[in-house]
């Protein structure tokens, strides 16, 4: 059984736009899957259907259960979705708080909640970063803090829009160092091809709300033609050149 | 940049006042800003143990003279077009009239200014002091603690944590605005400033809704969690009683005396 | 308000609504302390009796949320601009403020949200009933003085028709701005705006 199994997911926006157009996709236990495709091709929508958030017409079972019949909070606990801009996930007063928001949401004791959040943020590099205004960190450090709100309800599946998007290069390299670090499954949608050939194991290309190809990241990643096909390119191969 | 200010910059110090719990010190400037506004206005001298107290207390904070009166400066306009009200204002025939630059006026009247004017002096200084003297994040878990509702610190903390990063695109907006060259005539100004603002409040709704996506994302079920702090020192809540009661019996004193 | 504690698995659309009173709430104080400041630094610092800046953040969002959280707004948004930047001053317009903003807030979100009146009739009728409410506030202000500190004031405050007059005439471009603005922004942001649509039904295939 698949961790996460799409079947013909279809979502239009209130607003006539159209989204996804009949998405199928699995993603195994313990894999990472990239997601790619140029702008508007439904990415980050997408990843709003995998804990609930959106509800299109089709099918998206998690464990083997379709989303509508999992209890909202477990639902939750188990897929946990990082959005992209971290200004907009980073909504409390201290970073502290903000981490244990997830935790005692899912009922957990303060102390206990606060213990979580402190683990969370030391697993990110992040732990002298408790006291402080979320608003008044670097982009790089928001990133990291953003990944902890979400580590801290411990899922089992990582979601994540454009994790190094404005970050500059060193920034960069350190949070690919922490994602490939962390043990979940991970669904990563991105443009950074690179990034994505060095912590996926397959990549899905997404296109006017279709999925147009599935298959180890090493193999896709490496076909111009078809990249180009769908406005992307390849990237610099990791050993250099 | 129109926001950065207002919050936090000084809350890194660490005098006697920054020590503070900060219950402690949302309790005692509550009760010296009620002092305050409960001072007979005919009597404007009442206020001065006020101005003492919060003078011994800007002394005490370490916070830069400068950037206190510099957030004072800002009632001036205000103060200036009181005192020149107070021209227009004949003096009655039972108050005796005082003598200004050859200019008549009234006492009652002058009082009134200055206690209005000293009202609005102290408790802006008051809260200066306050906030300048306090994380901002400490000052919400203390209003959550004293018993404020939770829905009034959970607005207010959304409030303060995009502060800045609105200021930030406000003042981009503004900057943009000037560069683009000052276009002629004042409806067509205004239209300009008014489209700008509305597409600033545009995207503000459109945040929040991504602010509010977060929320759910991460098991937000309609009531705001909050983290409890640990109990304040025994000795500062005694310190907090003594000072409310301090304020109390002072303002009796000089009320009835 | 929206915080709700009752049984029951609330739906996704439940608490995305009630998230997104307060995140809006929040966001739009922010707004009412942020643009008042950039009307200073635009306009000098003339420019605020007459604009009533920060009145336009408070109707907006009014129109968008339940009518406690928007009078919720209307009474915090002019508290902490007071408090950090000194405008409006404690006497005598913070109070003045609190409780007009307060109700024009409610008002707009009871005549827009709950009674589903277009934002083009509703800014009008809030507006009248926000400055009927600031007339009421200083009738009572003034009741509440003693004479002889009555005698003392400059002669319009002495007179509540007079002053509600004399402030209704220097704020009237601004009035006359909140009239089109208003309505505008509200047109703007409920087309923009789809998430909380997305959200409250489901939407089958393209
Ligand atoms: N809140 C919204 N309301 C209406 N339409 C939307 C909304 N969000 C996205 N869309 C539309 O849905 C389509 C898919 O957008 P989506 O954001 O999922 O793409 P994406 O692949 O994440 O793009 P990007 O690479 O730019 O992040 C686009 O046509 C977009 O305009
Ligand atoms: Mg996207």
């Amino acid at each position: 059984m698949s961790l996460i199994a799409i079947h013909d997911l279809r979502f239009t926006w209130p607003d006539g736009t159209p989204a996804l157009a009949g998405v199928s996709l699995t993603v195994e236990e313990g894999r990472s899957l990239g997601l790619i495709g140029r702008n508007g091709a439904g990415k980050s929508t997408l990843l709003l259907h995998l804990n609930g958030i959106l509800h299109g017409s089709g099918a998206v079972r998690v464990q083997g259960r379709p989303v509508e019949d999992w209890p909202a909070d477990e639902l939750r606990a188990t897929v946990g979705l990082v959005f992209e801009d971290p200004e907009d996930q980073l909504f409390m007063p201290t970073v502290l708080e903000d981490v244990c928001f997830g935790p005692l949401n899912q009922g957990l004791a303060p102390d206990a909640a606060r213990d979580r959040a402190l683990a969370a943020l030391a697993s990110v590099g992040a732990a002298g970063l408790a006291g402080r205004a979320p608003h008044h960190l670097s982009t790089g450090q928001m990133r990291r803090v953003a990944l902890a709100t979400v580590l801290a309800m411990q899922p089992r599946v990582l979601v994540i829009d454009e994790p190094v998007m404005a970050l500059d290069p060193e920034g960069r390299e350190e949070v690919i160092a922490l994602l490939a670090g962390l043990p979940q499954t991970k669904i990563i949608a991105s443009h950074d091809l690179e990034m994505v050939l060095a912590l996926c194991d397959d990549v899905a290309i997404l296109d006017g709300g279709r999925v147009h190809a599935h298959g180890p990241a090493r193999e896709l990643l490496a076909d111009d033609a078809l990249l180009r096909a769908h406005g992307l390119r390849m990237p610099a191969s990791p050993g250099g050149g | 940049m129109l926001a950065h200010d207002l919050l936090d910059i000084w809350a890194h110090l660490r005098s006697p006042v920054h020590r503070l719990d900060a219950r402690v010190k949302l309790v005692c400037a509550t009760a010296l800003v009620v002092a305050i506004l409960a001072t007979p206005i005919a009597r404007p001298w009442l206020l001065a143990p006020w101005a003492g107290v919060l003078l011994a207390i800007a002394a005490a904070s370490g916070l830069p003279a400068s950037w206190i009166a510099k957030r004072l400066a800002i009632l001036a306009p205000f103060l200036a077009l009181g005192a020149t009200a107070l021209v227009f204002v004949p003096p009655t025939e039972t108050a005796d009239a005082w003598q200004l630059a050859g200019i008549e006026l009234s006492r009652e009247a002058a009082l009134v200014w200055l206690s209005v004017g000293g009202k609005c002096l102290l408790a802006l200084l008051a809260a200066t002091l306050l906030t300048g003297a306090t994380a901002s994040a400490d000052l919400l878990r203390a209003a959550g603690a004293l018993g404020v509702p939770r829905t009034l610190t959970a607005l207010t903390g959304f409030a303060i944590t995009y502060l800045v990063a609105l200021g930030d695109e406000a003042g981009r907006m503004v900057t943009a605005w000037r560069s683009r060259g000052r276009v002629r005539g004042p409806v067509r100004n205004l239209r300009v400033a008014g489209s700008m603002f509305a597409t600033l409040m545009a995207r503000t709704v459109e945040r929040a809704e991504r602010v509010a996506l977060a929320m759910v994302a991460r098991g937000y079920r309609g009531r705001m969690p909050v983290l409890t702090a640990e109990r304040a020192p025994v000795t500062q809540i005694a310190g907090a009683a003594a000072f409310v009661v301090a304020v109390a019996a002072t303002f009796w004193l000089g009320v009835h005396a | 308000m929206s915080e709700r504690r009752d049984a029951g698995p609330p739906t996704i659309a439940a608490e995305f609504a009630w998230a997104r009173e307060l995140s809006l709430g929040g966001l739009f104080i922010a707004l009412g302390v942020v643009i008042p400041i950039a009307f200073h630094v635009l306009g000098g610092g003339r420019l605020g009796p007459v604009f009533l800046p920060m009145y336009l953040p408070v109707l907006v969002c009014g129109m968008l949320v339940s009518p406690g959280i928007a009078a919720a707004v209307g009474v915090l948004t002019p508290a902490l601009s007071s408090a950090l930047t000194g405008m409006p001053p404690v006497l005598p317009t913070l109070p003045l403020m609190m409780a007009e903003l307060g109700v024009m807030g409610a008002i707009a979100s009871l005549l827009h949200r709950r009674a589903h009146l277009p934002a083009l009739l509703a800014t009008p009728i809030t507006l009248v009933v926000g400055r009927a409410v600031l007339g009421l506030c200083v009738l009572g202000a003034v009741s509440l003085l003693p004479p002889d500190v009555l005698a003392s004031l400059p002669p319009p405050m002495r007179q509540p028709p007079a002053y509600l007059l004399v402030a209704t005439v220097t704020a009237l471009p601004g009035l006359v701005l909140q009239l089109i603005a208003v309505p505008a922004v509200v047109a703007l942001v409920e087309r923009r705006s789809t998430a909380s649509a997305a959200m409250s039904d489901r939407h089958a295939g393209a």
